[in-house]
């Protein structure tokens, strides 16, 4: 029978070796995982620093409205991390660094959410896409494919850096200080795998924007958060950047405070590497709802934060790669593939003029436009996927982005491709006006994936969507363009905290049942990269919200004050009379008077809190040391799959490997800045494990030590194949050891 | 034709008067009472998006989709897994077919017979769309359609005694393995139940 041609073998070729290889070590891990060899929490965070999430119901319970019911996954008892089922269907989260994607990856990431998910591709807040009810099984061969295309889930999701994002306008935009595609490309690459970012308490997350002033870059609330700038030295323009630090929404939002006011591009690498190290060396670890950089930057304050970040800075080891992009700068360019021109005389069609009006931004490049995409709660199908990547490949050769607001923006059409282009997106079923407007929601997926999510978010944007579009003439001309955002929880995924009407998930017990309601968030800005945070002001029932929605735009309308900003307006008004505004809304009926209220938007089940799970947004504390003894598992596993196919050779030399991989693991708990040489590795390994008796076991004193030296001294000669099996014994010995020597450390740290 | 990632996709004879929104209290019903051969997980609600999947039912080897890709109202069963005990005695492609079969025909019979629908939902039974969800096993080319076809037509043939049966494949050259297939003589769907058993 011939053997089934798999992605692996599809594929071999069309990955670099080094993702290639990455993702074979995690087609391993999962095998091992099947099989029991991986720590719960280490296989977990394993598989979310490559952006395999939980999702709702995965801890094998869902509520339907009248009890709990038991998800009976087939795989019985087998998990994929603590409380989290093997079988259950999980989300994939895809980076995509400064949203900048070509055809092909769009039409990868179609075919992907066809086989995989469920025909949906959905563009997040942070310029990723997240395709959901993937079974982990399908998670390499999907990986394989984004990487044959050139994308990476690597580091999607976890304690790390995330997404890198950045305006979605750059190199077009009117009132940008330069381009700053170049510069979010190379910290991006740069900091994926970077030592000094494998060892966080929490996420980290850093966004670039062109300008002070616009929302397109949201920098204030990101950990990292850089702001193009120039400045005129000795008659030449310098580049760099407004360097801000300790930003973030959550529960508690911080604005981001200036470390420095102009960093010259040279030192944006390093001087973020600095930040990295210091927030890996002094970040909570055990408090996870205090472990954000915000919240280190606020205990030390900005001043001795600054000093530690400056002072880490002047001893890092040179690394080429800070500078090294700047001498291809045009690299990531994106160029037009046709002539600019003007757009045809008017009269157009009425749909056509009021798409024009909200989704169509003219670049300072004269004849050119970019063209937002809306797209209804993040969301465009395979189907529709595909059609725009041949739609960008017919307009501006193939390029688009995704935008924090999510939705997708072509950029470089000619305008006098403009009605041609918004026919082509019409028959796609994507040509929707209203961009940036209040129908343009901005949403986190709540109850509907998330385990976290107290209401129905999406549930909640698609009625509100739904009554605008209803009401869209009958607006007052103030209103549209105010922006509207909403989270299913406190966390503030949908960004409510810089909406001007933001809206979060909370529950309110009324006799004996629970109520979905969203709290109401009034004032905040998301212009000068979310240039404030608006207010709780009052819980009202969901079915309610719609309601608040129709009272707080009238009332804008009609009371504004010349050009008065509904921020300005709001805090003119005050949160007193707006609450006596919403008041009588938050007056439930009694479950027997009207059950609507009892249950959440788009979803018939009564509602109940009792689906919520474990969150794992804050990935799971596992140390650097944890990864590299996995790491080293993973290995002495290889070398006797190697053995049993007669490959003595390489068997013997992964077990070595295994082994070196173990000491090193050990040698970070001491010293981070471990090389990969093995005459090093031996050597610090002797000084510091060996000579100080800390890796002696208590019964068997240097014994599995030896095994090391004993290897490494020996190498591969004259090896047969018991000698190599006995090596694979002894690295397996010696990871144990390592693994007991590492719980001592712990065990001696915890009495300090 | 090595995969078992088959969607077959039954239209709704008149579509005029039915709601996606309705399908979202069925849809949760079944899941409370795990109505069919399958681990019945959660619904997903696609009613925002032009031209797409609807409302979709997800469970843990299929998803029933209540389909509006195209632009017509559908019952989409996509199958992805075959864990259900029902499907260990699968072994060839003819045994296949005849189950993927089975679970939309069950599905959509269930549909029409649903209290809460009362009724109004008819699937044509003449005319429906088999895809193969699988593009390294199953690619879009013409030696995977004759391939598929070679199995199909004797399938189809039970299904459709002494009936002309049209196949046509769908060459779109970036789509997956899509096969129409036309009866010209309307069937209904308790008929091909009754065929399949």
């Amino acid at each position: 029978m011939p053997h089934a041609l798999t992605w692996k073998d599809a594929l071999q070729g069309h990955l670099t070796p080094e993702l290639e290889e990455e993702i074979n070590i995690y087609d391993t891990q999962i095998e091992l995982k099947r099989q029991g060899k991986i720590d719960e929490r280490v296989f977990a965070e394993t598989r979310l620093r490559r952006g395999v999430y939980g999702q709702r119901y995965d801890n094998g319970q869902r509520h339907d409205g009248v009890g709990v019911q038991q998800l009976n996954y087939p795989s019985g008892e087998l998990t994929k991390g603590p409380q989290t089922m093997w079988d259950a269907p999980g989300m994939q989260r895809i980076k995509i660094p400064f949203g900048g994607l070509n055809a092909e990856q769009m039409e990868t990431l179609a075919d992907l959410a066809e086989e995989y998910s469920d025909a949906i591709c959905h563009v997040t807040t942070r310029q990723d896409f997240q395709l959901h009810f993937v079974h982990i099984e399908d998670t390499p061969d999907l990986m394989r494919r984004l990487a044959a295309v050139g994308i990476t889930t690597l580091e999607a999701c976890g304690n790390v850096v995330r997404n890198v994002t950045g305006c979605p306008l750059a190199g077009v935009c009117r009132d940008e200080g330069f381009d700053i595609t170049p510069y979010a490309h190379a910290l991006a690459y740069f900091l994926l795998g970077h030592k000094d970012t494998q060892d966080f308490g929490r996420k980290f997350k850093t966004a670039f924007s062109g300008c002070a002033q616009h929302a397109c870059g949201l920098t204030t609330m990101h950990d990292l958060g850089l702001i193009a700038s120039t400045r005129l030295e000795h008659g030449e323009l310098r580049r760099g950047f407004q360097f801000y630090v300790g930003g973030g929404l959550g529960a508690v939002p911080h604005q981001a405070q200036l470390l420095e006011a102009f960093v010259p591009a040279e030192e944006l690498l390093p001087l973020a590497q600095a930040v990295c190290r210091v927030f890996a060396r002094l970040g909570e670890k055990k408090n996870r709802a205090r472990a954000r950089l915000k919240f280190l930057i606020a205990k030390l304050g900005i001043e001795e934060f600054r000093r530690l970040v400056l002072e880490e800075r002047t001893i890092l080891p040179e690394e080429p790669r800070w500078t090294a992009y700047l001498n291809k700068l045009h690299a990531t360019d994106d160029q037009p593939t046709r002539a600019g021109g003007r757009l045809g005389p008017a009269p157009h069609p009425a749909e056509f003029q009021s798409w024009f009006e909200s989704n169509v931004y003219a670049q300072r490049q004269p004849g050119y436009a970019v063209v937002t995409v809306c797209l209804p709660l993040g969301d465009i199908t395979a189907q529709q996927m595909r059609a725009l990547a041949a739609i960008a490949r017919r307009y501006n050769g193939g390029r688009a982005r995704t935008t924090v607001a999510q939705n997708l923006v072509l950029r470089w059409i000619s305008q006098a491709d403009l009605p041609a282009l918004y026919a082509d997106l019409v028959a796609a079923g994507l040509g929707q006006s209203g961009a940036s407007t209040l129908a343009d929601i901005t949403v986190c997926p709540g109850t509907d994936t998330c385990k976290l999510g107290i209401s129905s978010s999406r549930g909640l944007a698609a009625e509100l969507r739904q009554r605008i579009i209803a009401r869209n003439g009958a607006l007052d001309a103030s209103v549209k363009p105010l922006n509207v955002k909403i989270s299913g929880c406190f966390n503030s995924c949908g960004q409510h905290h810089i909406a001007d009407i933001g809206f979060y998930g909370v529950s309110r017990k009324v006799g004996n049942h629970v109520v979905p309601h969203f709290q109401v968030v009034l004032g905040g800005q998301s212009t000068d990269n979310a240039g404030a945070y608006g207010l709780s002001t009052v819980a009202i029932p969901s079915k309610r919200i719609p309601e608040v929605m129709t009272r707080l735009t009238d009332l804008y309308a009609k009371e504004r004050q010349d050009h008065e900003t509904f921020q300005a307006f709001i805090k003119r008004t005050g949160k007193a009379r707006l609450r006596s505004l919403l008041e009588d809304l938050t007056r439930v009926p009694a479950y027997t008077e009207d059950r609507g209220y009892y249950a959440d938007w788009g979803d018939p089940r009564e509602y109940s809190l009792g689906d919520m799970g474990v969150g794992e947004c804050a990935g799971e504390v596992v140390s650097m040391t944890q990864f590299g003894l996995a790491a080293s598992e993973r290995q002495a596993f290889e070398a006797q799959i190697l053995s049993d196919n007669g490959d003595y050779h390489k068997a013997a030399s992964t077990a070595y490997e295994a082994m070196l991989q173990a000491a090193k693991a050990l040698i970070q708990v001491q010293y981070i800045d471990v090389k990969d040489d093995p005459e090093y590795v031996i050597q610090e390994f002797r000084e510091r494990f060996y000579d100080t008796q800390l890796f002696y076991d208590p019964f068997a004193g240097p014994k599995f030590a030896l095994y090391l030296f004993h290897a490494h001294d020996e190498g591969l000669a004259g090896l047969n194949p018991a000698a190599v099996r006995r090596r694979i014994e002894e690295a397996r010995l010696f990871i144990e050891a390592a693994y007991a020597c590492y719980n001592r450390l712990g065990q001696q740290q915890a009495l300090i | 034709m090595d995969t078992l990632k088959y969607e077959l996709k039954f239209f709704l004879d008149d579509a005029s008067g039915v709601e996606l929104e309705e399908f979202i209290p069925v849809f949760h019903d079944w899941i409370q009472t795990q109505q069919l051969e399958e681990l019945l997980i959660d619904v997903a609600d696609y009613r925002h998006v032009p031209q797409g999947p609807g409302v979709v039912l997800i469970a843990h080897d299929a998803h029933y989709v209540m389909d509006l890709t195209d632009e017509r109202l559908g019952l989409l069963y996509s199958r992805r897994r075959e864990t259900h005990p029902s499907r260990c005695a699968i072994e060839t492609v003819e045994d296949r077919l005849k189950s993927v079969w089975h679970c939309a025909l069950t599905a959509c019979q269930r549909l029409a017979a649903h209290p809460a629908l009362h009724g109004r939902l008819q699937f044509r039974g003449n005319e429906l769309l088999l895809r193969c969800n699988d593009r390294l096993q199953a690619p879009n080319t013409t030696a995977a359609y004759d391939e598929l076809c070679q199995h199909l037509e004797p399938f189809l043939a039970t299904l459709y005694p002494g009936q002309r049966v049209e196949v046509e494949h769908i060459c779109e050259h970036t789509s997956r393995l899509t096969v129409a297939i036309k009866v010209p003589e309307p069937l209904d769907v308790d008929t091909l139940l009754t065929r399949l058993a």
